[in-house]
């Protein structure tokens, strides 16, 4: 009992962590990286809220948000090696094409 | 009371590595502890009953996910120090004890009284995922492609550029 409840508040304050790293970072990679993050906690607490229900539906819905999961870093990583090589941008203060 | 103890070090592990991503600056290192996070995170996944996607965590998050940022981020040449000296002793008994207890908290059944049982077996998981969510599960077989397409489009504009 203690267990599920444990693992709610360790989601929430992922969650936060998640979001923290997000806007603390100035790389694409480590934005991708806080995402991550973030997109494990929501995951950690559907399968907290799965076994305190006992549904087992939660732990489908973590299979989607897996595989959403790994296709956002695959196109998110290309579209920073993209920018890479075309614009030599590392960092997202360097992304001027909206701010004229 | 083991069990409590295995998941409060878990919990312990999971939040001081989310701070030391925030507070360090090489972003090798950042990769190492999201490692360290994702793993100690599959370790609670299967103390609530949920081995199936403890697995798939370990094998499709710490496994290909993370191997390919790291690669991406030597792609980006980033200053020479930032790939030495990851060599204290700590973070690789870090590393271990959260592989010895995702072993562990796979054995370990919460003792919550439901009618699934312990745990979700397979079976029943796959069960459900084949009858009642086989129009999700082509919709995002769908994406998978959809995604497969964009990123070749990206690299071969990368390449025409």
């Amino acid at each position: 009992m203690i267990i599920v409840y444990g693992s709610i508040l360790i989601a929430l304050f992922s969650f936060i962590i998640g979001i923290a790293i997000i806007i603390s970072k100035r790389t694409l990679i480590m934005i991708l990286i806080g995402a991550e993050f973030t997109l494990n906690s929501v995951n950690l607490l559907f399968i907290a809220f799965s076994k305190l229900h006992s549904n087992a539906i939660g732990q489908i819905f973590v299979i989607f948000t897996l595989t959403v999961a790994a296709i956002e870093i695959a196109v998110g990583l290309s579209i920073a090696v993209l920018l890479y090589r075309k614009h030599k941008i590392k960092s997202i203060e360097d992304l001027k094409e909206l701010k004229r | 009371m083991l069990e409590i103890l295995i998941f409060a070090f878990l919990g312990l592990i999971i939040l001081t590595t989310g701070i030391m991503i925030i507070v360090e600056k090489k972003p090798v290192y950042n990769a190492f502890y999201l490692i360290i996070a994702l793993l100690s995170m599959a370790g609670i996944y299967g103390m609530l009953g949920a081995p199936f996607i403890a697995t798939l965590q370990i094998l499709v998050y710490a496994g290909a996910g993370v191997v390919l940022i790291i690669m991406v981020i030597m792609f980006y040449e980033i200053e020479k120090n930032s790939f030495t000296s990851l060599k204290k002793w700590w973070t690789g008994a870090v590393l271990l004890s959260v592989l010895i207890l995702d072993f562990v908290a796979l054995k370990i059944d919460v003792g919550f009284p439901d009618k699934l049982g312990q745990t979700v077996k397979t079976k029943e998981l796959s069960m459900l995922f084949f009858k009642d969510f086989i129009y999700p599960f082509e919709l995002i077989s769908i994406l998978i492609l959809v995604g497969v397409i964009g990123i070749f489009i990206f690299a071969k504009r990368g390449k025409e550029g």
